[in-house]
This record gives C-alpha cells, structure tokens and sequence, in this order.
C-alpha cells in the first residue's frame, strides 16, 4: 500500500518537478511552524542589548534586529502565525463558501441568484481595501485578519463548488438515486461534494498563497498582527526598512520567507490543477 | 441574444452589484462593536474620553443613529452617491476635496501599472504556451509565478536596498504633478509602476498563457492542423484570435488586483494618493473617510469590469452577430 502512494508521488513528482518543489517547501514550511519551539535558538520576543544589529553568524544563524532579538527564532515562529492564519482564514471562508456554493448550485432559482449576486458584490471589493475596511472598523488583531481573509476568499470557494454542483446535478447518476428515493441531502453529501473536491484542493492550495501575502500586507502596514508578535509582514514594516542601510538582512529574510512560501503554495497549486484536471494535459 | 438586450442586462446588473456592494459595506460599518458614535468617542482605542452618556446620546442624534436602519440606509447611500461625504473627523477638511486632489496620484500609478503589466504579461503568456513544457515555458512561467508570489512591499523595499547599498541611488521618493514637473514625475512613478506592473505581467501571462492552451486543444486548430496549413497562420489567424478575447476580462480582473497593490506602494514611495489618504484614515479609525473611499474603489472595480465586458461583446462577433 505505502509502495504504491511511493511510487505514485515519484512519478507525479518526475513529470511535475515545479510542483514537487512546491510541495518540499510547503513540507518544510509546515514542520518549521509545528517544530518552531523546539528549532527557535532563542526566545523570539526578548530584547539584548548586547546583540543588537549583528550579522548573520553561528551564535545567530539570520542575524539579530535593532532589539537584539534572534532573526531565526521570529521566522521560524512567525511561520506559526502565517501559516496558522492563513489557514484558519482559508478554512473558514472555504467551508462558508463551499457550501453556500453547493446550496446555491444545487436548489438553483432565487437561492442561486442571491448567491452569484452577493459573491459579485463581495469580489468586486479589492482584496486589501475589503480587508482595511474591516480591519477599520473591527480594530488590528489576530482574530480581526482571520475575519478579513475569510471573507475574501469566502465567494471564490463558493463559485468554484456552485458550478461543479450544476454539472454534476444533471447526471444520470444523480436522477437515477434520486428515483430510488435518496433524498435532496443525501445526494449533495453523497454525490455531489465528491465531485467538488477536486478544484476545491487546488483553491484552498493557491488561497493560503493570497493569504499569507494579504496576512503580511496588513501587518506591514501595521494593521495585521499587533507587535511584539513576530509577523513575517510587520518585520518588514518600520525598523526593517529604517535599518537596511545598516542591517539589510533585517528585511531581506522576512520576505524571503514570504515569497518563499507563497511561491510553495502556488507551484503546489497549480501542479495540483494540472494532475487533477486532465483537460490541462499537454497533447 | 440581441447585443442592445445584452447590453442592457449587463447595465442594469452592474447597477444591481452596486447596490448590494453598498449594502455590504453599510452592514459592515453596523456590525462593529457598539456603534460608530462609541467610535469615534472613544478614539477607536477603547480609551474612554470620558464622554458621558447623554453627550453619547446626543452624538448618536446628530449622526442620525437614532433613526430606522432603512432610513439610516437610505440616506447614507444618498450622501455617497451625490459626493457629500462630509468632513473627516480628525482633520475636519471635506473628504471629497482631499480625495479629487489625491485621485490623479492613483489614477496614473494604476494606469501606468496595468500598460506595463498588459505589455509584459500578454506576449510572455503567449510565448510560454505556444512553447509549452520547454525552457522557454519554464522560465516565463517562474518569472510569471514571482509577480504574483512577491509581495509588492518587498520588492519594493529590496528596490530600495539595493539602490543605496550597491549604486548609492535611491529612487526619488515624495509626489510631484505631471503639469508642473513632467520628468520628475515619471521619475517619482517609474519605480512603483513597475513593481505594480510585474505583478499584474504575472497574473496576465498566467492567464494569457492557459487561454491560448485552451484554444490550442480545440478542434478547429486540429483541423486547420490537418489541412497543412503554415504554423504561423494557425498560431495567428485561429489561436491569438480567439486566445486573446477572453484576455480582455482578465484585464478588468489585474485592473482590480493592481488598486490593491497601489494602496502599498503608495505607502512605500510616499505618493499622496488615495490609498495612503484610505491607510491613514484606518490607522486613525477615520471613519468618514474610510467608507467613501472604499464605496469608490468598489465602484471603481464595478465600472472597469462592465466596460470590460462591453468591450468583449463589442468584439466578440459569436455575440455581435447573435
């Protein structure tokens, strides 16, 4: 069992090599944020007034900040918070979305037209301003950013599923449980949920992309993740720009991190797209 | 469909997003905690300034807070539709006056964005499928990727690492207007454009790129294939043709990323724009200035994507012709 889930990842990995890249950086980005307490070389949040500004070094492997606080140690910790948010938020706005999707997909009629209705509304806001706006009125937080990005990302979840469950409702397959009594539920959850899975991964894939980036972009323009809290955007922000003449790589491994990861995501993404839509083959 | 049919669906659709986006923003602006009068009394921080409830109370009457949501709604939408959008609770200068002296900064920010963006992204996405799996591919496609995975404040601060450390330069930051100094200008916007317009090149060659595929698996390509005819004649008169109608939409699509994207480079290059005219009044919880402005970007997107759409029936000869 374990062999053939081997040897199919290596093939995939062989005819996909920018996905399989994706996919290490997004493992190893994962494993930083899970294992961030255990790899930190130091606390991420304590000030030392003897190391401030150093290079990178072996006593500190990406340098120290204008605090004398351990660069490694706030990126691997701030992996915790870009990828805890971005996740949290994606899952969310996903979940809603998806199933208002299905819903409206499904019934069709007026729960479809509300449906494709708000979902224009809410897309016709650009992503940050949506996001300031909330952020505006709900204060910067953790919890305030999680709002936000779910609820960019909850109208694109919601028409990737409602056009699956329009095609998939027209199946055989689907009138023919319908004659055998299944109810209206029961057809959604059994026949066509499955169906959305497919684009629904490759999504949820290339939004946690769009996530991290939004997370950092509200952070470094100090409406995100409220300081102390290392945040791979608000590292970016004041400081690190102040004290590139003398310490560049204050900013220059922050982004690092988030271009990295966002690259992952969507070279993951859209490798992804390509194995589970097999229109997208080459001939 | 008769396109004047058409084009008035899309019409009255347009002005229906309009009025469900102004919706969402009033039931945004509702749902805060409290209501804006706790608001704007409390700074926004949750200090109290030791207002007292009847002068809360009279706070919320001059507001109109007091009224029936509908009426509340009704005239709110009024007040932003006819441009009286009051005076900013910090400054007290009027919004719309602050606005349309910072509305051209944007305007030309966006605008020279999305020229470099269609001009880099449309050809990159064509080279990359018609070389599709080669290095060619390869390499547009991972320079494609880095316009949409770098964060525009990144690059822009690299920008402005690298000029001073390596070739002591800095880009000129501040704003100067096009009438009044025309080279300083473009010297003061070339290097947000372009960061702009990277990330829109991305996302245009993205999508340029996955059109022409599309049309490359169809029939007619096939047949036009198997007739023999030239290459080049396939590529130009039966792929581009039909490739590059659907790229119009997603230009209205990167017309829309690229506002977010000018909000940061505002802030970055210092160019007194309406995003860094929105980002301060957020910072200060300014919210007579935050909801007009954002009612304006969402119009903004609203309006691009239907003249958009106009466009592509106007060339699309399927709908032209019925």
């Amino acid at each position: 069992m374990d062999n053939v889930v081997v040897r199919w990842l290596g093939r995939t990995a062989r005819d996909k090599p920018l996905g399989a890249i994706g996919g290490v950086v997004v493992l190893a980005l994962v494993l930083i944020a899970l294992l961030a307490p255990l790899i930190a070389t130091a606390d991420p949040v304590a000030q030392d007034a003897d190391s401030i500004l150093l290079s990178p070094g072996t006593d500190h492997w990406l340098g120290t900040d204008n605090l004398g606080r351990d660069l490694w140690s706030r990126i691997a910790h701030g992996a915790r918070v870009s990828l805890g948010v971005g996740f949290i938020s994606i899952a969310i706005g996903s979940v809603l979305g998806g199933v208002a999707g299905l819903v409206g997909g499904y019934y069709g009629r007026w729960a479809d037209g509300v449906l494709q209705q708000v979902s224009d509304a809410l897309m016709a806001f650009p992503t940050l301003v949506l996001a300031l706006g909330i952020v505006a009125i709900l204060g910067a937080s953790a919890t305030n950013v999680i709002v936000a990005i779910a609820l960019v990302q909850a109208p694109r979840a919601a028409r990737v599923v409602r056009s699956q469950a329009l095609a998939v409702k027209s199946m055989e397959y689907v009138a023919a449980s319908r004659l055998v009594g299944a109810g209206s539920v029961q057809i959604m959850f059994k026949h066509v949920l499955p169906h959305c899975l497919a684009p629904f991964i490759v999504i949820f894939t290339n939004a946690l992309g769009i996530a991290i980036v939004l997370e950092a972009s509200l952070s470094f323009l100090g409406l995100g993740i409220p300081a102390p809290e290392p945040s791979w955007g608000g590292m970016l922000a004041g400081p690190g720009r102040d004290y590139f003449n003398v310490a560049p790589w204050m900013a220059i491994w922050p982004g690092v991190a988030i271009a990295l990861s966002v690259y992952g995501f969507n070279l993951l993404g859209d490798a992804l797209r390509d194995v589970l839509d097999p229109r997208q083959r080459p001939l | 469909m008769d396109m004047k049919v058409y084009l008035f669906r899309r019409l009255l659709q347009g002005v229906l997003t309009l009025f469900l986006v102004s919706i969402v923003i009033f039931v945004i602006l509702r749902v805060a905690p409290g209501d804006v009068a706790d608001l704007i009394i409390t700074g926004g921080d949750g200090s109290s300034t030791g207002a007292t409830s009847q002068e809360r109370e009279e706070l919320r009457q001059t507001l109109g807070l007091d009224r029936s949501l509908l009426r509340q709604y009704v005239e709110w939408s009024w007040d932003m539709a006819t441009l009286s959008w009051g005076e900013s609770l910090f400054t007290g200068r009027s919004v719309w006056d602050d606005f349309f002296r910072k509305l051209p900064v944007t305007l030309q920010l966006s605008l020279m964005g999305l020229f470099i963006a269609v001009a880099l992204g449309v050809p990159l996405g064509v080279a990359a499928a018609l070389k599709q799996d080669t290095w060619m591919d390869y390499l547009a496609r991972i320079f494609a990727l880095g316009g949409v995975s770098l964060p525009h404040f990144w690059l822009a601060t690299l920008l402005l690492i690298a000029g001073v450390r390596y070739f002591t330069w800095s880009p000129p930051l501040g704003y100067e207007s096009v009438i009044d100094a025309p080279w300083r200008n473009i010297t003061q916007f070339i290097w947000p454009a372009l960061v702009l317009g990277y990330s829109g090149a991305g996302l245009l060659s993205r999508m340029t790129r996955s059109a022409v595929l599309e049309v490359m698996r169809q029939e007619y390509i096939r047949t036009a294939m198997a007739k023999g005819l030239q290459t080049r004649a396939i590529m130009g008169r039966h792929t581009l043709r039909n490739a590059l109608l659907p790229v119009i939409t997603v230009i209205g699509i990167a017309f829309a990323a690229l506002v977010s994207g000018s909000v940061v480079l505002e802030q970055v290059f210092v160019l007194p724009g309406v995003g860094l005219f929105l980002l301060e009044a957020v910072k200060f919880r300014d919210y007579t200035v935050v909801q007009p402005i954002i009612v304006f970007f969402a119009a903004w997107v609203v309006l691009v994507n239907m003249t958009v759409d106009v466009i592509y029936t106007w060339l699309n000869p399927q709908v032209r012709h019925g």
